[in-house]
């Protein structure tokens, strides 16, 4: 029975593996832009948070949020890849957690957008999906600078009151390196 | 593309994304004395319904164990911003103790939150 984690741990890689080398001759497919497979992304974020619910609706200036990412190819058409990295929330509040999800390049430009969760967990816990839609500007060799528009909504988490929700609208600004 | 500087489509998105920013960042009505969520509060403070922050149920009962006192005024729901610290003060420094808050808060004005905290300090610093 032990050995069934490690075999689906296996094949996962393999698939992942399979779809990093398809990705890897991505070049051959799109001449337009040269994507990597790996890249590392440093981001800054500010912007709108809201809360609603029960009781009355807020907005505010959100938190300064910094990230790293690493993101990861895993399909060539749409060029699709995996984030995942950590957030650190700043500027009136301090609060530490991850986000990860899934980027799709729906065209040949740097069109990208995004969906998946943000987990804070320090010094409270808050969770909720975020999405995104932004492009990047390739400044130099293996250098972009992205902008997107990023959106978070935390709906449960012990940092959120009852019966409420907690979101937040950002311009992100990124800085990212192709590392592979 | 790579190694080109920002062509046409480059600055289109990129002047898009500054718009859209600039007008998060400047053109919203926004409440910042409200709060979202917990964390934007002092410590020993929760955002309410009412996106205000109020003393939590933990530092509301200055007594601990015992049941407690509770503060005047706060966790019936009436305001805190003229007691900023006091009683989380008074939680932190004492926990489980079972000092009368009410008498303390009785005793300073309500509308001076430093001499609220004098009173709570000086009454600890004799406890």
């Amino acid at each position: 029975m032990a050995r069934r984690p490690t075999l689906a741990l296996a094949l996962v890689l393999s698939v992942i593996g399979g779809m990093a080398d398809r990705s890897a001759r991505a070049d051959d497919v799109d001449q337009t832009i040269d994507r990597p497979i790996i890249a590392l992304e440093g981001r800054i974020g500010y912007g709108m948070a809201f809360g609603g619910g029960a009781g009355v609706s807020v907005e505010r200036w959100s938190p300064v949020t910094f990230s790293a990412l690493v993101d990861h190819a895993v399909v060539t058409d749409p060029w699709t890849s995996v984030f995942v990295g950590v957030a650190v929330e700043g500027h009136g509040r301090g609060a530490a957690g991850a986000i990860a999800g899934l980027r799709v390049r729906p065209t040949s430009s740097q069109l990208r957008l995004a969906g998946g969760g943000a987990l804070m967990v320090f010094p409270a816990t808050a969770f909720g999906p975020l999405a995104s839609v932004g492009t990047c500007i390739a400044m130099a060799t293996a250098l972009d600078v992205c902008g997107d528009l990023e959106a978070t909504v935390f709906v449960v988490g012990s940092d959120i009151p009852d019966e409420r929700i907690a979101g937040q609208i950002q311009l992100v600004i990124g800085v990212g390196f192709d590392a592979w | 593309m790579r190694g080109e500087l920002l062509g046409p489509a480059g600055l289109g998105w990129l002047a898009a994304l500054v718009v859209v920013g600039a007008a998060l960042a400047t053109g919203v009505a926004c409440t910042p004395d409200l709060c979202t969520r917990h964390s934007e509060c002092p410590v020993g403070y929760t955002c309410s319904a009412t996106a205000q922050c109020e003393i939590g149920p933990d530092a509301a009962i200055a007594g601990g164990g015992d049941g407690g006192t509770t503060v005047p005024g706060n966790v019936d729901g009436g305001p805190i911003a003229d007691l900023p610290d006091a009683a989380v003060l008074l939680d932190a420094a004492l926990p489980g103790g079972d000092l009368d808050a009410s008498a303390v808060i009785d005793a300073a004005p309500l509308d001076a939150g430093p001499e609220v905290d004098a009173a709570f300090l000086s009454l600890m610093d004799n406890y």
